[in-house]
């Protein structure tokens, strides 16, 4: 029998692997990965609690949490694409100037 | 859609197409690209004349728009510190060549989504409202994209919003869970009916909306890319964050605790506010003293402040939430004044804004430097400034609910963010002239923001009494 | 075994899904290539998209392929065309200041499962018609989603459609040319 709990599980593991790559990798793309990973864990609860109560307005939720995982990305890249022409780089470390 | 619905948005659409027609006039009226900063200023300004003249009360778009007089009072704000940025960003903008009219229509856009966000008690509109401001903000970050820092801000931005976002996220879906609707207003039904609800789902649900919320306001544990984006973003740009985000976002976390401290949560949920306060108020202080940039001191001040604030939620009730409102008026004006200033005191945005660079600057700039001066008391807290009214008013409704504790270590606290704020007073006035004189522009727009809100800082701090009546009148609809 | 295999047909579905999503999510923090990044990221959408399928969720199945498969790995593919970037070189720690709000939400997130795990007693799955249906009458998944989005989220819809414009634009603003050079350009004209 799979309940509620198998997906907060899964939900939840798919969640910290993506925490683990935005702490461990310094590659922007594969950050910017690690994003739309947490972002679908958190869908993933939505319609498992949207099955759970019966109710559509959690998938409705979803569609707008798609949407806007989109736009976050297009912005993202965006801004990966300006450094790329101001550094040449995609290391974070080459990126970061800023400390203290 | 009815035209009850649309008279409700109405001041959102000015801003919404006001933001288009400077983004279209991008395009097709280069030659007007002066006018674009004060006729983004004129859009907010129409807005909030909008806002108060035309006047619906109720619900709005099937109980997704709650108009009332804290919408009013938040709207008010947002538009204030709209308005103050687009007139900061003038010379900015001019100075970095990167006078574009989308500058002013992501601003107004993002202000719209901060609007719609703070007038609101539903989730799924929370969410929405919330990412139009930080996707807004993002680019706004990045704007000044020939400059490294200011492209690893928005990135910085970028990578902590959408991760605050997830939490949230998680909160929101946790807490539906528990209680099957995303409405504040049915949550708030069901609790007190005593529904078969599952605590710990909502607890856990709860505690993850705070995590979530408390990255947009930046307080301790959540604070780590504040003073990064901060230095990096174009300083008006610093100015708008500082301020809107963080106080749409409290404004929901009120509406939140409305609905949900009467339950069986407070002895759990108000411990858990008054640490995030006690820890954002003494380490956002301490560290503050060891910065020499100005914008990174001022993030970590901002990280302060927030903690105050904070207190008023844990006292909650009509004061405590009275008390966050005139906090957030009299920061909203103190913080862009210094953002203001801040901007005028440097030769070159890349560079960091030095304390150093204000040395002997007080008898030479005398306007800027003075309104500099009362920012910094006011921020300080010491009377007869703004600053010093709102923060007597959260400690006073934080004593009067018997959190006597949380109350002295603010006003401890405040005791020692008096050196750094005083410390750059004593730079503008008894420090000398560097031997090369830094060549500061001092621009008309400057000058009028920081002369303003100087003043209106000493006004209200004077005579709070007209903003004290709107702050009472907003919080009593939250809490009778 | 077919008969096996019809009454097991959840779990069986469910356990391979949820393989896929993890394999796919260790495969995007593992490879250092990003194109093989993005690949394993795609795995785990579709798996997901498996997941939606099983919840009754048929729609959201549906704009996961095609927002995500089809859109967002689009554009991954093509910014790493862009700046051509294959392999990385040695990599160290990012953001070490934000380690205490990664423990605390760590903490938060374990709370999280152990109030899932406790939910599971008393929280009864609900009848999944109510997903497909509108006004009471049974019409399918999709019509629901839709009565729902545009009778009650009129007004968010209408929000996130101007994100997606902000979006638009702030892609735009990110990839133009300098304007000194276009500034240039027009004063040598």
């Amino acid at each position: 029998m799979i309940t509620i709990t198998h997906y907060l599980v899964l939900s939840l593991v798919l969640f910290t692997l993506g925490v683990v790559g935005m702490v461990i990798r310094r590659n922007f793309i594969t950050l910017l990965m690690c994003v739309e990973l947490i972002i679908n864990a958190a869908t993933i609860n939505f319609i498992a609690f949207s099955r759970q109560a019966g109710d559509v307005t959690g998938q409705v939720f979803a569609v707008f949490l798609i949407t806007i995982a989109a736009a976050e990305a297009a912005i993202g890249l965006g801004i990966i694409v300006a450094l790329v022409r101001l550094k040449q780089t995609v290391q974070l470390d080459q990126a970061n100037v800023m400390r203290g | 859609m009815t035209s009850h619905d649309l008279l409700a948005i109405l001041p959102e659409l000015a801003l919404v197409l006001g933001g288009g027609v400077l983004v279209l006039a991008e395009v097709f009226a280069p030659s007007l690209r002066r006018a674009f900063g004060p006729l983004a200023a004129l859009i907010a300004l129409g807005a909030m004349l909008l806002r108060w003249t035309v006047l619906v009360d109720g619900t709005a778009f099937a109980e997704a728009l709650r108009l009332d007089e804290l919408g009013r009072f938040v709207d008010t704000y947002v538009l204030v510190a709209v308005v103050l940025a687009a007139l900061v960003a003038v010379p900015y903008l001019r100075r970095t060549k990167h006078e574009f009219g989308e500058f002013y229509g992501l601003l107004l856009w993002a202000a719209a989504g901060a609007m719609v966000m703070a007038k609101t008690d539903h989730f799924l509109v929370v969410f929405v409202g919330l990412e139009l401001l930080s996707i807004g903000l993002y680019v706004l970050n990045a704007f000044h994209r020939t400059s490294g820092i200011s492209l690893e801000a928005g990135w910085k931005y970028l990578v902590v919003g959408a991760f605050a976002a997830a939490i949230l996220l998680f909160g929101i879906a946790l807490t539906y869970g528990a209680t099957g609707t995303f409405s504040l207003a049915e949550v708030a039904a069901r609790i007190a009916n005593g529904e078969g609800l599952s605590g710990s789902l909502l607890l856990a649900g709860l505690a993850l909306i705070l995590a979530g919320f408390a990255f947009k306001l930046a307080v301790v544990p959540f604070h780590a890319w504040a003073p990064d984006v901060y230095q990096g973003s174009p300083t008006p740009v610093t100015a708008f964050l500082s301020v809107v985000p963080k106080g749409a976002v409290l404004v929901v976390l009120m509406r939140v605790s409305a609905a949900f401290v009467p339950a069986a949560l407070t002895p759990r949920w108000l411990p858990l506010l008054a640490a995030v306060a006690v820890a954002s108020m003494v380490l956002g202080n301490l560290v503050a003293i060891a910065q020499r940039d100005l914008k990174r001191m001022l993030a970590y001040s901002g990280i302060a402040h927030m903690g105050y604030a904070l207190v008023g939620l844990v006292a909650f009730g009509r004061d405590g939430l009275a008390g966050i409102l005139v906090y957030f008026a009299a920061y909203t004006l103190m913080n862009i004044a210094a953002f203001a200033v801040v901007a005028a005191f440097s030769e070159s945005e890349d560079e960091p804004h030095l304390l150093t660079d204000l040395a002997g600057q007080g008898w030479k700039r005398p306007v800027l430097s003075l309104a500099l001066s009362i920012a910094m008391f006011s921020l300080a807290g010491i009377p007869p400034t703004v600053g010093f009214t709102a923060k007597f008013l959260v400690f006073r409704a934080a004593v009067n609910e018997g959190w006597v504790w949380l109350a002295v270590v603010g006003v401890l606290a405040s005791l020692v963010s008096v050196f750094y704020y005083v410390r750059v007073v004593f730079y503008l006035y008894m420090k000398p002239l560097p031997k090369r004189e830094p060549a500061y522009s001092e621009p008309w727009s400057i000058r009028l923001v920081a002369a303003g809100c100087a003043a209106a800082v000493v006004a209200l701090g004077v005579l709070p009494a007209w903003l004290l009546e709107l702050a009472e009148a907003a919080a009593a609809t939250l809490v009778r | 075994m077919l008969d096996w295999l019809v009454a097991h047909v959840v779990p069986i579905v469910f356990y391979t899904a949820a393989v896929l999503v993890v394999a796919g999510a260790i495969g995007v923090i593992w490879f250092r290539n990003p194109i093989h990044a993005a690949l394993s990221l795609l795995a785990t959408f579709l798996a997901v998209a498996g997941l939606f399928v099983l919840q009754h969720a048929e729609f959201i199945a549906a704009v996961q392929i095609v927002v995500y498969a089809g859109g967002v790995m689009v554009l991954f593919l093509f910014v790493m065309m862009l700046v051509n970037v294959r392999t990385l070189p040695r990599e160290y720690q990012y953001v070490r200041s934000l380690l205490p709000a990664a423990v605390v939400t760590g903490g938060f997130l374990a709370a999280v499962v152990a109030a899932g795990l406790f939910a599971r007693s008393y929280l009864a799955a609900a009848d999944p018609a109510a997903l497909t249906a509108v006004e009471g009458q049974t019409m399918g998944n999709t019509e629901a989603v839709g009565w729902v989005l545009y009778r009650d989220f009129l007004l968010p819809f209408e929000v996130v459609s101007l994100v997606l414009l902000v979006a638009m634009l702030g892609a735009i603003v990110m990839g133009r040319k300098d304007r000194r050079e276009e500034d240039a350009g027009e004063e040598a004209r």
